[in-house]
């Protein structure tokens, strides 16, 4: 088994087992550099390939980053590796599963949606929020009860219906 | 009040209850309620239980899919109503 593959055994294996991406260092002025040394292109990409699935320590990656940059910053490959990493970080980040709107915000159909929900439930409408998974909204209500048959008019409208500590929380 | 009142007299709640917590909740209940009980926890995909009384429950879910939602529209039961218990909101079944 070659050094190299050896090396790549143990990134898997640093992979597999979550160690912090501090065991990547590169070597010293001695040649000693701790456990997986960052010597060549291949060992950066894989590095890159380590920080790229947010495996261990992110308050780590800087130095790391700043390391590869400096020692193969003329390599195209690998530059190319840490600027796409860069980039699906970004959209990692960009990704909002749902933000907080206000209620006039929402289009005039789930608008008068969120009203009539509003309405059936005898609540008022204290939060809205958009999202990818659809429109949510929580409810301050006296009476906490629900009937029979408001339950079968809500049936037809929302997706799910959540207890909150002074009312409800509804999906649609 | 009567929730209040309810909720002293439960003092053996546990926020996590097992299967086992449930049957035991069942007993002293007339197989008539039982029955009724039962079906209602089919139709939402038998969640835990937290309190069982004569006229409705507590179950351990905070809230209900449509899908449950028309389960227990079907079977007729009474209210469904949102909880504030020690361990956070649930829902209430009337039945």
């Amino acid at each position: 088994m070659s050094e190299l593959d050896l090396l790549i055994e143990k990134l898997s294996y640093a992979q597999r087992k979550r160690l912090p991406s501090k065991d990547f260092v590169f070597p010293d002025a001695d040649g000693k550099g701790g456990r997986w040394p960052i010597q060549s292109a291949k060992q950066a990409l894989i590095a890159i390939d380590f920080m790229r699935k947010g495996r261990g320590k992110e308050s780590e990656y800087g130095e790391i980053r700043k390391a590869i940059e400096s020692r193969f910053g003329r390599n195209k490959k690998v530059m190319a590796a840490l600027n796409s990493m860069d980039e699906d970080i970004q959209n990692q980040e960009g990704l909002e599963e749902a933000s907080q709107i206000e209620l006039h915000e929402l289009s005039p159909h789930h608008e008068k949606q969120a009203k009539a929900i509003a309405k059936l439930l005898d609540g008022k409408i204290v939060e809205a929020w958009d999202g990818i998974h659809g429109k949510v909204i929580f409810l301050k209500a006296h009476n906490s009860r629900l009937s029979a048959d408001k339950m079968k008019t809500l049936a037809r409208t929302v997706r799910w219906i959540g207890a909150q500590k002074d009312g409800w929380s509804v999906g649609f | 009040m009567k929730d209040l009142i309810d909720s002293l007299t439960e003092a053996t709640w546990v926020p996590r209850v097992t299967h086992a917590d449930t049957l035991e909740k069942f007993k002293g209940l007339e197989s008539k309620t039982k029955a009724r009980i039962k079906k209602i926890l089919k139709a939402i995909g038998e969640p835990k239980v937290m309190a069982v009384y004569s006229s409705r429950m507590i179950i351990d879910e905070a809230s209900l899919t449509l899908a449950q939602l028309k389960g227990v529209t079907r079977l007729k039961v009474r209210n469904v109503g949102a909880f504030d218990s020690y361990a956070g909101p649930r829902i209430e079944i009337g039945f």
